[in-house]
């Protein structure tokens, strides 16, 4: 068991932080729940930081734009700056965007059809697994699937600035067979320049078991329904990092 | 020969808007203590196509924002006012009302162009752009440009993937639930929250 701590952001709206919580602990990650609104000057004492999909503020404005200006994120923002690892899983991803955490790069509304996408998609990694701190224990190209849903989920921005992201390896995760949102390069997971932050737009957390697949991949009904599947890697890897660290 | 106008539509919200209500918690945390009220509308500009010579004529402004009412597409009369303008019209009386429109880089209305023009029957629809209006106002005016410019570049507008303008308000006309045009629209203030 790590002896590092984790802090899972709650916003009113978010709704995947039990299931987070849930892969923290299987990856031996001592993790809590914090919510928004707890005295802010405790958040620099955890090691790491996760932002859990939902639908912080009801993504009034843009997804993930309200809950970007809150002093938690300006918070966790600074404490990313000082080398601690921050993981945004779709919308914790989003707030990761507007928060300027990942440079000239924005998550947008879908295209080309704009309205919500619920699937399960696989996901490709095409960076070295060295290069974020997230990845760090996958299998160089590991394929991972992950749940999708989201309807402003797209990474975008100029091509320049893509071309800059996939020279210095920053799109970690692409959709495999291309991306159902429209995002350029197909990226559906970015990490920021020191590689400690990741924005991933699908979800591992809803995709760690055998049961949250099983459906999908009948092969996996002969397994118990709580084995863990790859996408369990990702917490493993922060885990591995912190350790590490 | 053909010709083609532009019309200004906008569709706010007749009941509390929470949107706009966070809109203004937010900015005033973020330090526009002035701020007393934020309305917030669904912006549509509409090309309309005229024939003429040997076509028909193409619809007045009015029956464009009649027909556009009675689709039920993007206007829900138990829930929206829509209110339209000439887009060239713009605010005569006094000092300027200004408003912001927020828009994305990229969007792509073509699939709700070719609902509103095969199924609506609005085929003299050459294009759509949609975009959000916002207007801010102060204790007895409205918020003056340069604090919508702010607004945008630091809540409003995502500068990656979206553009704004700060403009001077043009002169609405609000159709009523009836089709019929009511009067002008005047930042009507049942729909600010305070």
């Amino acid at each position: 068991m790590s002896t590092s701590t984790v802090a899972i952001l709650v916003f009113p709206g978010t709704n995947s932080e039990e299931e987070t919580l849930a892969a923290c602990n299987a990856a031996g990650l001592d993790a809590r729940l914090v919510l928004w609104s707890d005295p802010p000057a405790d958040l620099p004492r955890y090691d790491a930081f996760i932002l859990p999909g939902g639908f912080a503020f009801e993504d009034r404005v843009r997804a993930g734009a309200v809950a970007a200006k809150s002093q938690a994120v300006e918070i966790v923002a600074r404490e990313a700056e000082r080398g601690k690892l921050v993981l945004g899983l779709c919308n914790g991803a989003q707030v990761l965007a507007e928060a300027g955490l990942l440079g000239a790069v924005a998550i947008a509304r879908n295209v080309p059809a704009r309205h919500f996408q619920n699937r399960f998609v696989d996901v490709e990694l095409t960076a070295p697994p060295q290069r974020c701190a997230f990845t760090f224990q996958l299998a160089p190209g590991a394929k991972i699937r992950m749940a999708m849903a989201h309807a402003e989920g797209r990474f975008c921005g100029d091509a320049s600035t893509f071309d800059a992201l996939e020279r210095a390896g920053r799109i970690t995760f692409r959709y495999a067979g291309g991306a159902p949102n429209g995002a350029m390069r197909d990226a559906a997971g970015v990490c920021n320049e020191a590689g400690n932050v990741l924005a991933l737009m699908p979800h591992p957390e809803r995709a760690a078991w055998a049961f949250n697949l099983a459906f999908e991949d009948p092969s996996l009904r002969s397994l118990d329904s709580s084995t863990p599947t790859p996408a369990l890697q990702i917490f493993r890897s922060l885990a591995a990092s912190l350790t590490r660290a | 020969m053909r010709s083609r106008s532009s019309l200004d539509v906008t569709i706010e919200p007749a009941i509390p808007d929470n949107t706009a209500f966070t809109v203004l918690r937010t900015l005033r945390e973020l330090g526009y203590q002035e701020l007393q009220a934020v309305s917030r509308a669904d912006h549509l500009l509409l090309t309309v196509r005229h024939a003429g010579g040997s076509g028909a004529e193409g619809p007045a402004a009015q029956r464009v924002a009649q027909q556009l009412s009675k689709a039920e597409v993007l206007f829900n009369p138990n829930k929206h006012r829509l209110a339209y303008a000439p887009a060239a019209a713009s605010s005569t009386d006094g000092a300027p009302d200004y408003e912001a429109l927020v828009f994305e880089k990229d969007d792509d209305a073509g699939r709700l162009l070719a609902v509103l023009r095969t199924t609506f029957g609005m085929g003299y629809l050459e294009s759509v752009a949609r975009g959000v209006v916002w207007r801010l106002r102060e204790r007895d005016r409205a918020a003056p440009a340069e604090r919508l410019h702010w607004a945008c570049q630091t809540l409003l507008s995502n500068r990656v993937s979206q553009d704004y303008e700060v403009r001077v308000r043009p002169e609405r006309i609000i159709l009523g639930a009836d089709g019929k045009s009511v009067g002008e629209q005047n930042d009507g203030a049942a729909k600010e929250l305070r």
